[in-house]
């Protein structure tokens, strides 16, 4: 049986973290933050054990975060069963644009938010290569695991993700 | 007059503006400032717990609920089917006393 204290003590704070790196808004991470123990919670005999807990812990982060940001903007949308049937061409989630981040100092706010906007246009796999490699600073190992991928195809998403970065800034340069 | 011992390089970017686009252009990958961790809420956790604690008494009032609701309905069906074999029967009664005046109801 697991002990929600010492899980919430130990893997908390880089679980509200990674959900603020993707919501940029405290309460919404901090909603998710809960909805990622209490699935951890509930879905404890699910677990294996053959991955590491934090890893297992911290992809419910990363899918409870991406699927905050589809509820947010099917709500936003209008809701309802239109929304689920409505087929994006591009399957991007696009996150709240105001930014909430404690962790971003006032002078650097407009410059950290131009950024993020450039990474919301990312695929999402991208952006949470980008989220765990660069801004959560995981290893390429442990961000690895974490997608469920080979350390190989996460370097290749990034590259993908600078290509894709510089042709944003190119575009948005053009405008 | 007196030569310096040593010539040193001018730093020519010293005091210059640097191009802090071109830097950012280089690594789009970085968002090209610092972004701190930050902690939940103190009272996060407890929240947390109060929801698990909630999760953990539900089941048992739910269990109750069932099985009352279940009693209940069982009792209502019961009820039902006994008034209408009861009303069945009454209307059966009627119908053989019944004057036919109709040359359809007569056949019968």
């Amino acid at each position: 049986m697991l002990n929600l204290e010492d899980t919430y003590k130990q893997f908390g704070e880089r679980v509200f973290n990674i959900a603020l790196q993707y919501l940029r808004n405290v309460e919404d991470a901090e909603e998710v933050t809960q909805d990622v123990f209490l699935t951890v919670y509930n879905k404890q005999s699910q677990f294996e054990g053959k991955a590491q807990l934090g890893t297992w812990i911290h992809r419910i982060a990363v899918n409870k975060s991406l699927d905050f940001i589809k509820a947010r903007n099917r709500q936003k949308r209008g809701g309802g069963l239109i929304s689920y049937l409505t087929v994006t061409t591009d399957n991007v989630a696009q996150p709240n644009n105001d930014l909430n981040h404690p962790g971003v100092a006032l002078e650097h706010r407009e410059v950290v938010s131009k950024w993020f906007h450039r990474i919301d246009q990312l695929p999402e796999n991208q952006r949470t290569a980008i989220v765990l490699v660069r801004i959560e600073e995981f290893s390429p190992v442990e961000a690895a695991a974490i997608m469920d991928l080979s350390v190989k195809a996460v370097d290749s998403l990034l590259q993908r993700a600078k290509k894709n970065l510089l042709k944003i800034e190119l575009k948005n340069e053009g405008k | 007059m007196k030569k310096p011992t040593s010539i040193v390089p001018v730093d020519t970017t010293f005091g210059s503006v640097i191009n802090t686009k071109s830097m950012e252009m280089n690594d789009p990958l970085h968002p090209s400032a610092h972004i701190g961790r930050v902690s939940p809420s103190p009272f996060l956790f407890t929240r947390i717990q109060a929801k698990v604690d909630a999760m953990q008494d539900a089941p048992q009032q739910m269990g109750w609920v069932s099985w009352t609701s279940i009693a209940v309905g069982l009792v209502l069906i019961l009820f039902i089917e006994v008034v209408a074999v009861r009303s069945g029967f009454s209307s059966a009664k009627v119908d053989i006393t019944k004057n036919f005046s109709s040359p359809t109801e007569q056949l019968y």
